[in-house]
């Protein structure tokens, strides 16, 4: 059996080539770049190194090899003879691949499914699409989400070496595919749980998971730590992101059915999953591109407009938003622009335009609140405590943020 | 990853600061050594860099520093390097250096004699301490001559300068800085651990200052106000960190992050991506 991955990034490698080698699927990566693509085919391996606190277990998954996306014969070649084909390139640069993929497709005799392992709620209808739009028979091939829930923090390539790549990550191995999708066979890779409705899935790990994640980089931030670990070892950061992923699961639990959101425990593993110190995921990493994170459907709005619908004040959700909004890392462009969109149109208008969210909202005039009290913050300075406000030094205010 | 920490003679209790940083940087998969060159014998031969980075933690053992001493001249990476923990072991060279960069101190005066404590008390009240003084002890208020004591070895003696409240125990943390007052001398332990305060500007550039003067980011400043200004009387190198909310836990951070920052960071032949996407 072969599997064809595109992408070579932190799920591609991390994730998804060392489930699907487990499962038997010899693994042919689809890389960016002929430097990476030599040193794949050189090393003949990668390494997968799992994390979680002091335990390290580093696995070597031999026998992999790269063809070059530019490669138009090769690439073909590795299609019509896959026996799965998986996608990790990031939401954005799926629509890119339908071009890439169509001719292989096209010479194809006999079905296969192309699974779409992107964080977005319908990265396989997207590829589809994709495929389609290039020309290519979309009809008698499966396509279909994937949802990785492991964290691969890091990816260390030594480019001139003959050591291989090696993916850093914590040792989750929940993944969830959309059956809906898929054509017989169906693809049985220990690990993968078929599931009826993806959007659920993701929803569920992004007002949870990813949620708590985020709320744990943007307070993080604003209390000046440098690691995701520690800033949950911050008991009032621990104790506003355990309520803000509480308040997820309300919404959650109100949409799709009680006990859906996992509940008390979910909080608890999640907690103990942020917490791995090993995985030295840092505040920068994880607070980058606050412009897409405040997104309507993303961890954090969407999570407190389904929480708006079960009746929860989504007050947790209110302070996090507030700090996503105040998020600044002169390294990242989209914290840049979010700070001079809100410095010229205002924090109401921002969360309109970039989360969708009606002016009239309690949340909205909350979250609005609260940025205006953190207000004073600026790159240099820092909280000692969020309730009460209580700042490490004083700094110059940043300029006056209108409501 | 390893760090190991010198100390003096004494382990850190189960309850001390020191304790759950190293606690903490083990359940966060670091390799962490406490390295006690007073206890038994050392080989000098047989010292080697062996950690990825070294904390001194400054105490009255001249050994750690020593010990310390050998690593840096090994080129070992230490956090408070040698030269700088040595410096502000010795009041005198901190004082004199502090001095030097524009920071204001009291007007010191380095004495061996008790006369010499005595002629300068003609000209006001001082604070009389060991130049390699620790933990405060041996610091003495002198308003007469009376309150002279035999002198042991080298000390300072400053002006003292009336403090118009509490003292400000200043610390940075990687360049962070978070502030304190407290009661001096402080006597129960509500005292020692103090109340956090918002560092204004003025003090927050004196923090800058010393730390620039030394060359370091993880230390303490000593500050009292007298009338309305701002005087260091005293810094060192890895200080208790009292009284500084989650103290333990910011320096854990700092520790791990400084090391990323300089391990991980690749040689121009590595590609370390952390990517974009959470």
């Amino acid at each position: 059996m072969k599997a064809v991955i595109f992408g070579t990034g932190r799920a591609a490698g991390g994730f998804v080539a060392p489930m699907l080698h487990a499962a038997g699927y010899e693994i042919v990566f689809v890389a960016r770049g002929l430097g990476l693509c030599e040193h794949l085919n050189r090393t003949g391996c990668i390494e997968i190194l799992l994390v979680d606190g002091p335990i390290r277990k580093k696995t070597l998954i031999e026998g992999v090899r790269a063809v070059e996306a530019t490669n138009q014969d090769a690439l073909s070649r590795e299609l019509v003879s896959a026996d799965l084909i998986a996608t990790c390139v990031g939401p954005s640069n799926l629509p890119s691949l339908g071009v890439v993929i169509a001719p292989g497709l096209a010479r194809r005799k006999v079905p296969v499914n192309l699974i779409a392992f992107e964080n977005c709620e319908d990265a396989g209808s997207i590829l589809r699409r994709a495929v389609a739009m290039a020309g290519g028979q979309v009809k008698s091939h499966g396509f279909a989400s994937g949802l990785i829930h492991r964290v691969i923090c890091r990816r260390c390539w030594y480019r001139d070496s003959d050591t291989p790549i090696r993916y850093i990550a914590d040792p989750e191995s929940k993944c969830e595919i959309e059956v809906v999708g898929l054509k017989a066979p169906m693809p049985t890779v220990s690990g993968m749980t078929l599931v009826v409705d993806h959007i659920a899935a993701v929803r569920r790990k992004f007002f949870t998971y990813s949620a708590a994640h985020v709320a744990t980089a943007y307070l993080g931030h604003l209390k000046g730590y440098c690691s995701i670990h520690a800033a949950l070892q911050d008991q009032e950061i621990k104790r506003i992101v355990k309520t803000a992923i509480k308040e997820g699961q309300q919404g959650l639990d109100f949409f799709y059915g009680a006990g859906f959101s996992g509940g008390k425990a979910e909080r608890k593993r999640i907690c103990k999953r942020l917490s791995n110190g090993a995985l030295r995921d840092t505040v920068a990493r994880v607070g980058r591109e606050p412009l897409r994170k405040l997104g309507g459907q993303e961890r954090l709005i969407g999570s407190a407009s389904l929480a708006l619908l079960a009746n929860s004040k989504a007050k947790s959700l209110s302070w996090v938003t507030a700090a996503a909004l105040c998020y600044f890392d002169p390294n990242d462009a989209s914290s840049c622009q979010l700070r001079a969109f809100i410095e010229r149109y205002g924090v109401q208008h921002v969360l309109h335009i970039v989360s969708g969210v009606k002016p009239d909202q309690e949340f909205v005039s909350r979250t609005i609140q609260h940025v205006k009290q953190l207000r004073t913050w600026s790159h240099s300075s820092h909280l000692i405590t969020i309730t009460p406000l209580l700042w490490a030094s004083q700094s110059r205010p940043t300029a006056a943020i209108a409501g | 990853m390893k760090i190991g920490f010198i100390f003096g003679h004494q382990q850190p209790g189960v309850k001390s600061w020191l304790r759950e940083v190293i606690d903490l940087l083990r359940s966060w998969g670091v390799d962490v050594g406490e390295i006690y060159p007073g206890r038994g014998l050392i080989d000098l031969s047989k010292i080697r860099i062996e950690y990825d980075l070294y904390v001194l933690k400054p105490s009255d053992s001249d050994l750690a520093l020593s010990y310390a001493g050998i690593l840096h001249g090994l080129g070992a990476r230490i956090l408070n390097p040698y030269p700088v923990s040595a410096m502000l072991r010795d009041k005198v060279i901190a004082t004199q250096k502090i001095q030097r960069a524009g920071i204001p101190v009291p007007h010191t005066v380095a004495v061996l004699k008790e006369e010499q404590v005595r002629e300068l008390l003609d000209t006001g009240p001082l604070i009389v301490k060991p130049y390699r003084g620790h933990l405060g002890q041996g610091v003495r208020l002198i308003r007469s001559p009376d309150d002279i004591l035999p002198l042991d070895g080298i000390h300072l003696a400053q002006r003292y300068h009336q403090p118009d409240g509490l003292d400000r125990k200043l610390y940075s943390i990687g360049g962070r800085v978070f502030g304190v007052l407290r009661k001096f001398p402080a006597h129960t332990y509500e005292e020692k651990m103090g109340t956090p305060f918002t560092v204004e500007p003025d003090l927050l550039s004196l923090v800058k200052c010393c730390g620039d003067a030394f060359g370091i980011d993880t230390f303490g400043v000593d500050v009292i106000i007298s009338d309305g200004k701002p005087y260091v009387v005293d810094m060192s190198a890895f200080p208790g960190f009292k009284g500084v909310p989650d103290a333990a836990t910011r320096i854990a951070d700092y520790l791990t992050c400084y090391l990323d920052s300089v391990t991980l960071n690749p040689a121009p032949s590595c590609l370390v991506q952390p990517g974009a996407g959470t």
